[in-house]
């Protein structure tokens, strides 16, 4: 029987480091994904999800079995973006260099459907860096990670009926940054419609 | 419910977060309003659209290695709070050293504001075996003879044999003669006119009371009932007792009466009464009086029959110099004469201590010892907390400027020491270091 992200974490609070080892793999992709989501930067969002785990090393015993793991893990993860942003104050420059690199993919012979792919990730991952942060973050930990609106309420600290209403909102905006692509999301042709929604 | 009562909740009813009830009605709205379910079509499709955004597979270090690196970490924050620790403590060093400079900057400056306040008037927090008495001096005054007061002495009526023997001679040299020859004889040549010895009586007594404002008022009484006065009162008051010194003159005839009722008042610690014999100095003194008048009067008469100027200049100079010893020899006289009509009584009234006395012994009040340890603890109270406001109150914008600097002092130490702690990496540089 699998034991539980809570377990796992009493575990190693009592030092048992396999228990890490458990919720390393169970949860370095998702914690990378929100990171990426947030930040639109791999490299950065690499950086930050070894900071993530490295700071649940540390402060291991902080946590209490009260509360859920997932959002203890989130919550970090969500600080860490949070500090890194006021580091660096440099967020949109990097996605500019984001940008240029893109058309310089786009330019390598990959095939089609590769590439389409690529791109529309990008477009997407574009709209979401234009969104206010405070509705991307509500939307990635909902439509990407799958917490519950309460779970995104304790690792937001807001109140379940904020998340509700940006939530919503954060739909609506991306619904118009998007509007090319809506309606094609099958098959959208990317060429002709990345220089309308990317800008 | 219309449309834009459910706008807010399409979102959530699409991620199944509301409640059944409310899931009724949105559905029953959605089966009448097209507008709400072409919006929930808009919703779906976005979030289509995200679910299709991918993610760049990421280059992440396995999780051996995170704890590696975790550990390596936790040596390296050990190192250097051990570091920060050692400049901490230079740091605490300085800040002890400053302070006990200031502690002892304040004690230096308590001492001498205390020593100051207990050498002047006013406040004393000294122990009580130490207290000094504080003198009042609107309690302490002193009584002036009165001029009028001292009797006049008979004057003896002058000597008719001396005055021949000293005619015709110079002024210097019978004098000295007559004196020598007087100083044998005058005994016998006068018997009558002292009868008996003049003696100067004068008493020291010290005594002990518990009710000190009514001893002192009677022996006022008795010294105005027998036709004395007082010259000096001084009372002194200790910290739970007072004293008083009272010098006091009476007739001589009612010496030992005085005495013996100012006795009575208290208990007699000690008493010391004297007696001087002053008949031979009275004596001599006189006859020199006598001579010195027969001086005078040849000297007038040989100012009188004078021919030159200067013979009479010389004449009137004698004439003044015996005069001015005359009026000493006078003054001389009345005060022998004073001592032995007013007698002296020097008197020390001392009230008892009940607080300091800690033996049971007669005196011992249980009620008033209570009482006066209260007053005593309530004034070494004020007496502590006086000082110590005046001292703030005089040293304030010292201890303002020396509590200034100290701060200066370490706000600029404070801040070499974080400049100098550049070692405080953050978590990207320590990741950069431990790859």
């Amino acid at each position: 029987m699998e034991r539980t992200d809570e377990e796992l974490m009493a575990e190693f609070q009592h030092g048992v480091e396999e228990a890490f080892v458990s919720l390393y793999k169970r949860y370095k992709l998702p914690v990378y994904r929100f990171i990426y989501r947030k930040l639109g930067n791999q490299h950065r969002a690499e950086e930050l999800t070894q900071d993530v785990f490295c700071a649940l090393i540390r402060h291991r015993n902080q946590w209490r079995n009260q509360a859920s793991f997932k959002t203890y893990l989130y919550r970090i993860a969500f600080n860490c973006c949070i500090s890194e942003s006021r580091r660096t104050q440099n967020i949109q420059s990097t996605q500019s260099e984001d940008k240029a690199s893109t058309t310089a993919t786009i330019d390598s012979s990959c095939p089609l459907t590769q590439l389409e792919q690529k791109q529309l990730s990008q477009i997407i991952q574009a709209a979401l860096g234009k969104l206010p942060s405070d509705y991307r973050d509500v939307l990635i930990l909902r439509e990407y990670e799958g917490l519950s609106y309460e779970q995104i309420a304790i690792v937001l600290d807001i109140p379940v009926g904020t998340v509700k209403s940006r939530l919503f909102r954060s739909k609506l905006e991306l619904k118009q940054l998007l509007e090319g692509l809506l309606g094609k999301t099958t098959t959208p042709t990317v060429s002709q419609t990345a220089n309308q929604t990317v800008k | 419910m219309n449309c834009n009562d459910i706008a807010n909740d399409l979102q959530a009813f699409l991620d199944n977060e509301v409640r059944q009830e409310e899931c009724v009605q949105i559905e029953s709205h959605l089966r009448d309003c097209k507008d709400c379910l072409l919006q929930l079509e808009d919703l779906k499709a976005v979030s289509l659209l995200l679910s299709q955004a991918e993610v760049p597979p990421p280059n992440l270090p396995s999780a051996a290695q995170l704890l590696q690196r975790s550990r390596r970490r936790s040596l390296l924050d050990r190192i250097l709070d051990k570091i920060d620790n050692i400049q901490r403590s230079r740091i605490k060093l300085f800040i002890g050293l400053a302070t006990a400079t200031t502690f002892a900057i304040i004690f230096l400056s308590v001492t001498t504001v205390l020593y100051k306040s207990g050498s002047g008037s006013g406040y004393n927090i000294s122990s009580p075996a130490l207290d000094k008495p504080v003198e009042y001096p609107a309690t302490s005054y002193k009584t002036p003879i009165p001029a009028s007061t001292t009797p006049e002495p008979s004057s003896p009526k002058p000597s008719s044999e001396i005055s021949p023997q000293v005619a015709g001679s110079s002024a210097e040299m019978k004098r000295d003669s007559i004196a020598a020859e007087t100083s044998t004889l005058s005994p016998k040549l006068r018997p009558e006119e002292v009868k008996g010895r003049l003696i100067i009586k004068s008493a020291e007594l010290t005594l002990e009371t518990d009710d000190f404002d009514a001893s002192k008022n009677k022996i006022i009484g008795i010294v105005k009932s027998n036709g004395g006065f007082i010259t000096q009162l001084k009372v002194s008051s200790y910290s739970y007792s007072r004293s008083a010194e009272i010098t006091l003159r009476v007739p001589a005839n009612n010496f030992d009466t005085v005495i013996s009722e100012i006795q009575k008042i208290g208990r007699s610690i000690s008493e010391n009464i004297l007696g001087q014999d002053v008949t031979d100095q009275y004596i001599a003194t006189r006859e020199e009086f006598e001579i010195e008048k027969d001086l005078q009067a040849e000297a007038t008469q040989m100012a009188s029959s004078a021919t030159s100027s200067e013979e009479r200049l010389a004449a009137k100079r004698q004439v003044y110099e015996i005069a001015r010893r005359r009026a000493a020899l006078e003054r001389q006289l009345k005060e022998l004469i004073d001592g032995v009509n007013l007698s002296t009584i020097t008197l020390t009234l001392h009230e008892t201590d009940k607080v300091s006395s800690t033996s049971l012994g007669p005196h011992y009040n249980i009620n008033s010892r209570f009482k006066l340890a209260f007053s005593r603890g309530l004034s070494n109270l004020i007496a502590l907390v006086l000082p110590i406001a005046i001292f703030l109150i005089e040293y304030l914008p010292s201890l303002a400027v020396v509590s200034a600097v100290f701060y200066l002092i370490w706000r600029g130490t404070r801040k070499y020491w974080k400049r100098n702690r550049n070692y405080n990496f953050s978590d990207a540089e320590m990741r950069d270091w431990m790859k």
